[in-house]
């Protein structure tokens, strides 16, 4: 959406076809933005909670099969918390949502860095 | 092509949801509070009610701090501070929500010893502020400055025309930010797992375990009961049908505002 208008114009002007004029004008120019946007939605699936902890089993083990159940991070904090009487037991959830918020921190500040210099480049005038 | 990927997802929701909600769904759904395993018939009422109380609650916490702080960041905040703010807010904006969850537990729900609508209400509020604070700001950095020039040339102090003259020129906006996020806090889950806590009972009391829509979903979701299973469905498909609601509502109120300006 941030692809200036005189670009798509320009491929048209050389004789592009509109497939043609979507490669190289706008999905090209704009392909860190559209891995920025990727990785703030892989960080997004990451925190998931309900919908994962419904369905994924919840088993303390790391399966081979990607069909046996297992556990991520926010499913461990959601399915134990209630049941963690002791405090080394709530300190591990505790831990847990730690490793969780620096995961997401990470990859969403990574992708913010690359969607904002996306950005910059197409609001600055090239020399 | 692409676009009826997109939709499909949502009329496959929406088909399945009203096919296996209506089923549960009479007028003792929205008026009864849920029956003993094994019994037919009882509703989810507390829960409505439940979910309304915590999310107004969070509204109340949440709202103003979110508005005025994107007042602070566009009206008075230097360039530097405003875009570290603008960094962080968006960063938290990303923060899953169990996090927010755990940290209305450890702030709240310890200190208080119980369970509760105020921790629940925390939490959301937490995931609320930096949504309202992002389109708030925007908003307001729609104004020209020349309204904010006019008000301080007649010898008005700043904060009187932020507050009295900016503010207000951005009302529907700042309304609208406020539904969506409203909108987005309604359907969490996760947080309010251990800070609301749920529960089977009315309740109204904000420093007791509180029911919520959500909640009481997944807990008859997970449960080993035909008769939950069907009453999940139908609490899915209030659920949607409420936040589908006001998505929609906001969209054509938006629509109309811009068209008539």
């Amino acid at each position: 959406m941030t692809t200036p208008q005189t670009q798509r114009e320009a491929a048209y002007a050389l004789g592009a076809t509109k497939w043609e004029t979507i490669r190289i004008a706008v999905l090209s120019p704009a392909k860190p933005g559209i891995a920025g946007a990727a990785i703030l939605g892989l960080s997004r699936a990451l925190g998931e909670t309900m919908a994962v902890t419904m369905v994924i089993g919840n088993r303390p083990e790391i399966a081979i099969s990607l069909f046996a159940p297992g556990h991520t991070l926010a499913s461990a904090i959601a399915n134990e918390f209630a049941e963690a009487t002791t405090q080394i037991y709530l300190s591990a959830l505790f831990e847990l949502g730690l490793v969780l918020v620096l995961v997401t921190l990470t990859t969403n500040i990574i992708a913010r860095l690359i969607t904002v210099r996306t950005i910059r480049r197409f609001t600055t005038p090239n020399p | 092509m692409t676009a009826l990927i997109t939709v499909l997802p949502l009329v496959l929701v929406l088909w399945h949801l009203i096919n296996a909600g209506t089923k549960a769904l009479d007028l003792a759904f929205f008026t009864q509070t849920p029956k003993p395993v094994g019994e037919p018939g009882g509703g989810i009422a507390n829960a409505i009610v439940g979910s309304f109380m915590i999310v107004a609650m969070a509204s109340l916490f949440g709202v103003p701090v979110g508005i005025l702080g994107a007042a602070f960041l566009s009206e008075y905040a230097p360039p530097k501070l405003r875009n570290i703010v603008r960094f962080t807010s968006d960063t938290l904006n990303g923060v899953p929500s169990i996090v927010w969850g755990i940290l209305a537990y450890a702030l709240i729900v310890v200190t208080m010893g119980r369970f509760s609508a105020i921790a629940g209400a925390v939490a959301l509020a937490f995931i609320m502020i930096p949504l309202v604070m992002r389109t708030t700001e925007e908003m307001l950095n729609t104004v020209p400055s020349t309204y904010k020039e006019a008000g301080l040339a007649l010898g008005i102090p700043k904060w009187k025309t932020t507050l009295f003259i900016t503010l207000p020129l951005v009302k529907n906006g700042i309304v609208t930010g406020v539904l969506l996020a409203v909108a987005r806090v309604f359907g969490e889950t996760a947080p309010l797992l251990f800070t609301a806590f749920g529960n089977q009972f009315w309740n109204f009391n904000p420093t007791q375990p509180t029911a919520a829509l959500p909640l009481q979903i997944f807990a008859y979701a997970i449960s080993p009961y035909e008769d939950w299973h069907r009453q999940a469905w139908a609490g899915a498909l209030v659920l949607l049908v409420f936040v589908l609601g006001v998505n929609v509502t906001i969209r054509i109120a938006t629509n109309q505002v811009s068209t008539k300006e």
